[in-house]
């Protein structure tokens, strides 16, 4: 995706993915709030780092999308949904 | 006042605020007054129209309920269905009908001219048409007594979070919530926030973003190819169904903060494997309002599978008149018709066939082919849905059957009339896959009954936090970003 600016950087790609990281450690070992707000924390960082470096709304909204579907996703098994 | 506008983000909270610091005797005034301002933001003059169909609904269930004389209660039945009925075909239906006529006069006179009456279509004026009747037929069926205080009954009229796009609520279901007393309760506003935030995601991020490529084939149907016209007409289902679905939730999650319960609207549609299902799944208060005020009342079921069948054809046609003034509503609802019949009429047939073929229907394979076919069929029903009138949807459906090929330059062509980037299909498939959790998200009963609270509580904090906080940032910057290119999206439902 020659367009994407998120993909077109190493820093973006590694600290969303460290972002991601984060999260899904807070939600596996259940950890307190700080992990978690580490995360989002570095989560709008790098989004207005993306933004402020030409990235899209639509691109930064997509990686929103994919953070949002995963703690979702975890929201409802939690709850005891197999 | 849009429910995805800034106006609405600041009138919300405010009205939640006020309406927990008030006392109960007095927050029916509060509703009352925050729901007339909510319709008068659109158009202030409306409000007469609003208040004519009040009024006539409270006098005559008053009177209906003060008479035993069955041809009195006839009469007053009647001057309530005329006066409700007439305002919404005259606002509504006056200049199709004068359309319609010039055109069956033109076959003989093609030199006559265009009538045109310029009369603006009332914002919601066809959900609460139906509530109102659906009040007044309930208290001449003796299902419901007459309200006697009026603030109530106008507040059911006009309770700001369903008023413009529903759910179409049964007196009994609305009345009764907004005159109890509520109480703060954690509960209501866990699964209020839940709704809210699900309303706006499939409202601001998936039904939007669908739009913009569903808009650019239907503007140039001419030039876009067979692909191009069945990814847009996919994608306008799963638009629409997000758009209204979305606005449901906004109104769900609205009411559930003042801890009002509004009946669901949706329930998975897209999954439906079968046509009857879809339409027990796919608006659904309106569903049961035809079939108990107009399917039930015409003999329903009960007259032999002739009558059921042209009951089944006459709902769907109401039904797709209901939708908007236009031939291409009136043929959407009767293809749809079309479709509950032959499905009723094939049903017995096929599972005596599959039985001696030896397939389960129950089947997992079996389900999935029933589910894709009905998902197919319903494509080409959004069809005439989508078309601005009858010639598009010729235009359309010629194109949709006309040459297919595996050629690379052949997608390329329809991409290109989507108007849609490879990062864009990313996030195409991404907003979908995010459709199953959405609607997991709102669920309210965990699967071993445990209050909604204690749920929640066994998922942690910290995971509950991380879903708002990055459903308000998807939303806020999808949002943002259809804003940078347009102006704010109205809600496709809010022009029926």
């Amino acid at each position: 995706m020659s367009e994407s600016v998120i993909f077109n950087s190493p820093l973006l790609i590694v600290g969303f993915a460290a972002a991601l990281a984060l999260c899904l450690f807070a939600i596996v070992k259940k950890t307190g709030f700080a992990v978690t707000l580490l995360s989002a924390v570095m989560f709008v960082a790098l989004s207005t780092y993306a933004l402020l470096l030409g990235a899209s709304l639509e691109e930064v909204g997509l990686a929103a999308i994919v953070f949002f579907s995963v703690n979702a996703f975890a929201a409802w098994r939690g709850r005891g949904n197999k | 006042m849009n429910f995805n506008s800034l106006a609405f983000l600041i009138f919300l909270p405010a009205v939640v605020l006020l309406y927990w610091l008030l006392p109960h005797k007095f927050r029916w005034v509060l509703l009352l007054a925050a729901s007339y301002f909510f319709y008068m933001s659109w158009n202030a003059w409306l409000i007469v129209l609003i208040m004519t169909t009040t009024v006539t609904a409270y006098v005559t269930s008053i009177l209906i309920s003060r008479t035993q004389k069955t041809a009195l209660r006839r009469l007053w039945l009647a001057v309530a269905l005329v006066i409700c009925l007439g305002l919404l075909i005259f606002f509504k239906y006056i200049n199709f009908m004068l359309e319609s006529a010039v055109g069956v006069i033109r076959l003989f006179d093609p030199a006559f001219d265009d009538i045109f009456l310029n009369v603006i279509l009332p914002v919601g004026i066809s959900f609460y048409t139906f509530q109102t009747l659906s009040y007044v037929v309930d208290v001449y069926r003796g299902d419901f007594p007459a309200e006697k205080h009026f603030g109530y009954f106008a507040l059911y009229v006009v309770y700001f979070p369903q008023l413009v796009a529903g759910p179409i609520e049964k007196p009994g279901t609305l009345l009764p919530q907004l005159r109890s007393e509520h109480k703060l309760s954690e509960d209501d506003f866990l699964a209020g926030g839940k709704w809210l935030l699900s309303g706006f995601f499939r409202k601001c991020v998936i039904a939007d973003f669908c739009g913009m490529f569903v808009d650019k084939v239907y503007a140039d149907l001419g030039s876009a190819n067979a692909l191009a016209i069945f990814v847009a007409s996919a994608l306008f289902l799963v638009q629409i169904y997000n758009d209204f679905a979305g606005y449901s939730e906004i109104a769900l999650g609205s009411a559930r903060l003042m801890g009002v319960k509004l009946s669901k609207n949706f329930d998975r549609p897209l999954a439906s494997t079968s046509f009857t299902q879809f339409f027990r799944r796919w608006h659904i208060t309106l569903y049961q309002w035809f079939t108990q005020y107009v399917y039930i009342p015409l003999g329903g079921n009960r007259k032999g599978r002739a009558r059921k069948l042209l009951n089944t054809m006459i709902v769907f046609a109401l039904c797709g008149l209901w939708h908007g003034a236009n031939w291409t509503f009136v043929i959407w609802g009767l293809t749809a018709g079309v479709f509950i019949c032959i499905e009723t009429l094939i049903k017995k047939p096929c599972l005596t066939l599959l039985k001696e073929l030896g397939i389960d229907p129950r089947g997992e394979v079996f389900m999935l082919v029933r589910r894709c076919v009905v998902l197919l069929l319903f494509v080409l029903c959004c069809v005439p849905f989508r078309a601005q009138n009858v010639s598009e949807v010729g235009l359309a459906f010629s194109r949709m059957f006309g040459v297919w090929s595996l050629d690379a330059a052949y997608f390329d062509a329809a991409f290109e009339s989507l108007g849609m980037s490879p990062l864009q299909l990313v996030m195409l498939i991404t907003c979908i896959a995010a459709m199953g959790i959405i609607y997991r998200l709102t669920l309210e009963k965990p699967p071993e009954g445990l209050p909604l609270g204690e749920a929640e509580a066994r998922v942690g904090y910290s995971v509950n936090m991380s879903v708002y906080i990055y459903g308000i940032l998807a939303v806020a910057f999808c949002w943002l970003s259809l804003l940078s290119n347009s102006d704010v999206s109205m809600f496709a439902y809010f022009q029926f």
